[in-house]
């Protein structure tokens, strides 16, 4: 019996399977780059040292002239907003945190630049054993980028206790893990209750809370909190990298939400219900009177829309980076920030969207079903029809 | 028939469209190659760049 006969195989099974061979071989070529050096940040944080003494992969002991110990330098790691993000830090006998530089980290390259230039890493340098270091606690945040200062903030806290605690035998402050649940997480528990209710319900009414959960989409998940669903999303869950829940509720709720979604009613909410970037292109659609509308040459768009879903999603399994191919322009509407590309792409998708129905979701977003959504939902069928034949009972002659 | 092919065949509004989304697809593919040249600049140079102190002899 043919495999085609046996699993019910449609002519393009063939290439998704082998778009999936190709995204597990960059996987496999991720997780084979090589760890931290930790020399730049040895030399430039004490350039008076005589040595480094090595006292695990990623802690050192500073040493001067006569071998007497200066102080010390380790590492701390927690979730930024694209995967971890991993901060060194130097700090004296008595307890200072002299010296903090990032040593690797997963953001989204303008937003992280936005942290770095704003000098926010100026508020943990000085920062003392006694200090709780704690983001809304003696650390300010930053709006638009409160994942990637609360990733700094914990990275540092957390090296800062390890040196405190098992080098120096200082006292520290006592740990407070608190669950971060506020509006964001509401509103998107929100988001979603009143898209399951729109589902079951017609006519009028449908369109009206289909319009409130958009416009709410657009002004909460967009303007205010600027934490739109992007494809970093889908590349951090591939690399296998989970930030801690109490922390990222909101990321959690988002992905379990839309996966539960997905599975029990086939139906994707996100796109069609609360995207804020499909609202503001459904609001332009509405003042310009767009129509989907055929293009010419809609074989070639729809191929490069796939592909460069596929290279974007082997660059973050390759670079072990979920945000560096994030090619979405959310970032760009919503808190102004991304290269020039993007912004001169986002100007003419608004007013392409004045004309064409959501030109940005039809023909270039890599979240939408001609891309990743379409290969999960026959990546499933498959399986699904696989196990269907491989489980059935043959019937009685 | 031949009317059913011009309701069906896109016209030049729908080439121009689809130049434009071409346009689009192009600029993807610039700030991508832009993306990936920035982060593959070298660890000592991220830490060059983020790197704060408040030590009297520290390197910024």
């Amino acid at each position: 019996m043919t495999a085609k006969k046996a699993f019910g195989w449609r002519k393009q099974d063939g290439i998704r399977l082998a778009v999936i061979a190709w995204i597990v071989v960059c996987w496999w070529i991720g997780a084979d780059r090589a760890g931290i050096d930790l020399q730049p940040f040895l030399t430039a944080a004490w350039p008076e040292a005589q040595g480094f003494d090595e006292i695990d992969g990623d802690s050192y002991r500073v040493l001067g002239d006569e071998g007497e110990v200066l102080g010390y330098v380790t590492t701390g790691t927690a979730s930024g907003y694209g995967g971890p993000l991993t901060m060194a830090i130097s700090m004296t006998l008595d307890g200072v945190v002299e010296s903090v530089a990032v040593v690797e980290h997963r953001e989204t390259p303008s937003f992280f630049r936005t942290v770095v230039d704003s000098r926010f890493l100026g508020q943990l340098a000085g920062k003392t054993n006694e200090d709780p270091i704690v983001l809304g606690d003696d650390v300010d945040g930053m709006s638009g980028a409160t994942y990637t200062s609360l990733g700094m903030t914990q990275s540092v806290h957390r090296a800062a206790r390890e040196i405190a605690t098992s080098f120096l035998e200082l006292e520290v402050p006592p740990e407070k893990r608190r669950v971060v649940f506020g509006l964001p997480e509401i509103v998107l528990i929100a988001l979603f209750t009143i898209a399951v209710i729109r589902r079951r319900i017609k006519g009028k009414l449908s369109t009206i809370l289909r319009w409130t959960t958009l416009l709410g989409g657009l002004l909460f998940l967009g303007f205010l909190f600027n934490s739109p669903f992007v494809l970093a999303h889908i590349n951090m869950v591939l690399i296998g990298y989970w930030p801690e829940w109490q922390t990222h509720l909101f990321w959690y709720i988002l992905i379990i939400g839309l996966l539960l979604f997905k599975a029990t009613e086939e139906w994707n909410v996100y796109c069609y219900d609360f995207c804020p970037f499909g609202a503001l292109q459904e609001i332009a659609a509405t003042i310009g009177g767009a129509k989907p509308k055929k293009l010419r040459w809609s074989k070639f768009l729809l191929w490069a829309q796939r592909l460069l879903t596929i290279a974007a999603i082997s660059l973050a399994l390759i670079y072990r980076n979920p945000g560096i191919s994030s090619y979405e322009i959310f970032g760009t509407a919503f808190a102004l920030e991304g290269s020039n590309f993007q912004f001169a792409l986002l100007a003419i998708i608004l007013l392409t969207s004045l004309f064409l129905y959501r030109p940005w979701c039809r023909h270039l977003c890599p979240l939408h079903k001609n891309a990743t959504e379409g290969l999960f939902d026959n990546t499933r069928r498959i399986a699904r029809t696989a196990w269907q034949k491989m489980t059935k009972k043959p019937s009685p002659a | 028939m031949a009317e059913d092919d011009k309701k069906t065949k896109p016209g030049v509004g729908a080439t121009l469209w689809s130049l434009l989304m071409i346009v689009c697809l192009l600029l993807v593919i610039a700030h991508l190659v832009q993306a990936v040249s920035q982060d593959t600049s070298s660890e000592e140079d991220l830490i060059r760049s983020t790197f704060t102190t408040v030590a009297p002899t520290g390197g910024q």
